[in-house]
């Protein structure tokens, strides 16, 4: 039973050793930046590097979640934007829900709203307020 | 991948590994300890005392987490091993033992866990972290506490700032920042990732070791290549070595210091050496709190515990044991005290934990939930993915080889891989989401647990090659 376990497992685990041993000449060059934006997408990896250029390392802001539903897509976003501070605002969805009782959080200039599957967009507070008064709660 | 960038996560390694190897120099039940072994606990050594000592000079002393500090707090036990070394050097004529020439399973083992290790190393040196709690609780708080230098980043100590577990301990974020600022690597680059892969080799080791001392070399070379063969420990994105978790760092420090108080002629720097270990479990994660304490009333009960022995010989043996224990209680106590005087400092504390779970389930929920939680249990453990079949086998051989388990330290270990996955089992009960909570925690309790577990296991296994009659002796001790 043992001995049959490990046989098993041996061409999954070979598969896992080859692939990653195998990166190393395929991503023989590339360096820390590169390879983020190849994780992340070229698109994601843009729109963050906007972001931090526009927020100072010390700075601040409102983070959104533009997701239908909860997927982490805000964890990432923090993570991304670190060490620049958080304060989360809520599910854009929310927002749209709530109408006109809804009010945006007192304090950050500027509001991130991460995607699951989209980059990342970043709005100055008033322009962010404009648009979803505009759209009535949508962007 | 880059050389330069490469070098810089090797140089995190070192980082740990050569106050390891300095702390392990001073230590005489490290230093004796064959080079397999020593090499692991001196990797751990070197974190927990670097990470450690900059979390505590960070917290009391406003040290800033700057490459000064780091380095210096790096160089003290490799200054000070090197000296013992240079004195040692004239009078002790090399004491290794002469090595026996390795039978298939210990070749077997030694190719796995090399080759798996490679890997994951070369995962770590090529790509960004990507894993979930990675980037939600530890990495992120690592750059923080990275941007601010200290281990009170405003983030944790102010109110209402969006922070995933403000209350979990820094231990390896704080060995993060000291990877990062060392090699000065760009906010972006993973140069901490290979010292999270490293772990993979040590808890292998780990288990090799502490599975010969008990039950021999060719059940320890099975268990451990049985061990380098689970995909969870090693390339699990959710709690192994190819992640930022810190369960793997957990059940490492937990294990290695309940090994080291488990046996029975406990020297002095043996203890030492134990509650260090467990100090760091309790830096490391919330569960380490638990754990750390478990390990020592384990060391404490062990010498009374149901055996063969006479009443007077095991008050002797306690005897004999209790300065040892003291040294050992001491550090892990202090461990204790660091992590509660800066959790006092941090407003928010497990307020995501509280909001997930309701005390209320947990009558009668303890029984009514068993059929529930063990389906979803079980469920996790016969993955293909993540375990292969050892968790079909591995009953049928504890079953099997169940007079293997009729020793002494097998109650103890018995107790200690329990309580993980009691605590895990409890966090379900009152869970208000239990099938959520199993799904995305019962394997990293098991981790937790894997080093006594997988010991068991190697106990019962000796059992089982000793009786295989059909068996050439060379599979068999």
């Amino acid at each position: 039973m043992l001995a049959l376990s490990l046989l098993a497992v041996f061409p999954l685990a070979a598969l896992r050793v080859a692939r990653r041993i195998g990166e190393v000449v395929l991503l023989a060059g590339e360096d820390s930046r590169v390879a983020h934006a190849r994780v992340l997408g070229a698109a994601a990896a843009d729109a963050l590097d906007s972001i931090r250029r526009t927020i100072p390392p010390n700075g601040e802001f409102l983070l959104l979640d533009g997701g239908a539903e909860w997927q982490g897509a805000t964890y990432w976003v923090r993570f991304e934007l670190a060490p620049r501070r958080a304060r989360y605002a809520g599910r854009l969805s929310e927002i749209a829900e709530a109408g006109k009782n809804w009010s945006l959080p007192a304090g950050p200039r500027w509001v991130v709203i991460a995607f699951p599957h989209d980059p990342t967009i970043l709005l100055d507070r008033d322009d962010f307020l404009r648009r979803m008064d505009a759209k009535h709660g949508s962007l | 991948m880059v050389p330069s960038e490469a070098l810089a996560g090797l140089a995190g390694v070192a980082l740990f590994a050569a106050p390891g190897a300095g702390l392990a120099e001073i230590l005489p039940a490290v230093r004796e300890l064959p080079v397999g072994r020593r090499l692991a606990y001196s990797y751990l050594l070197g974190i927990a005392w670097t990470a450690g000592l900059l979390y505590a000079l960070s917290h009391w002393l406003a040290v800033p987490l700057r490459s000064p500090a780091i380095l210096i707090v790096a160089a003290v036990p490799v200054l000070a091993g090197m000296g013992s070394w240079l004195r040692r050097r004239g009078r002790v004529s090399p004491g290794s033992s002469p090595s026996r020439p390795r039978r298939l399973a210990g070749k077997l083992a030694l190719a796995a866990g090399a080759v798996i290790s490679l890997a994951l190393l070369c995962d770590a040196l090529d790509n960004p972290l990507t894993d979930w709690d990675g980037r939600m609780t530890w990495s992120a708080q690592a750059r923080y506490v990275r941007s601010e230098g200290t281990v009170h980043p405003a983030v944790l100590a102010q109110r209402g700032w969006y922070v995933a577990h403000p209350w979990y301990p820094l231990l390896m974020p704080v060995a993060q920042v000291a990877v990062l600022e060392v090699t000065r690597a760009d906010p972006d680059h993973h140069a901490f990732r290979p010292m999270y892969a490293a772990l993979f080799p040590v808890w292998l080791l780990l288990i090799y070791g502490g599975a010969e001392t008990l039950a021999g070399r060719n059940a320890a070379a099975w268990t451990a290549l049985c061990a380098a063969m689970l995909s969870f420990p090693a390339f699990a994105g959710a709690g192994g070595a190819a992640s930022a978790y810190s369960d793997l760092p957990l059940a490492c420090f937990f294990g290695a210091g309940l090994l080291l108080l488990l046996k029975p002629r406990l020297r002095l720097s043996a203890g030492l050496t134990a509650g260090i270990l467990l100090a760091a479990a309790v830096l490391t994660k919330a569960e380490g709190e638990i754990l750390a304490p478990v390990a020592l009333g384990l060391a404490i009960a062990y010498p009374g515990l149901p055996g063969r022995r006479a009443p007077a010989r095991w008050r002797r043996l306690w005897r004999r044991r209790r300065r040892a224990l003291i040294l050992a209680v001491l550090p892990a106590g202090l461990g204790l005290i660091l992590l509660l005087a800066w959790r006092a400092g941090i407003p928010e504390s497990f307020e995501s934990f509280e909001q997930a779970t309701s005390w209320s389930l947990l009558w009668p929920g303890i029984f009514t939930r068993i059929p529930r939680l063990a389906w979803d249990a079980r469920g996790e453990m016969v993955s293909f993915l993540d375990w292969g079949l050892f968790w079909s086998a591995a009953p049928l051989v504890l079953i099997a080889g169940w007079r293997g388990l009729w020793r002494r330290p097998a109650l103890p270990l018995f107790l200690a891989a329990a309580v993980p996955l009691g605590v895990g089992w409890l966090y379900a009960t009152v869970s208000l989401r239990p099938d959520f909570v199993v799904r995305t925690t019962w394997n990293r309790f098991l981790l937790q647990a894997s080093v006594p577990l997988l010991i068991l296991f190697a106990l019962a296994l000796r059992d089982l090659l000793r009786r295989a009659g059909w068996l050439p002796r060379a599979y068999k001790s």
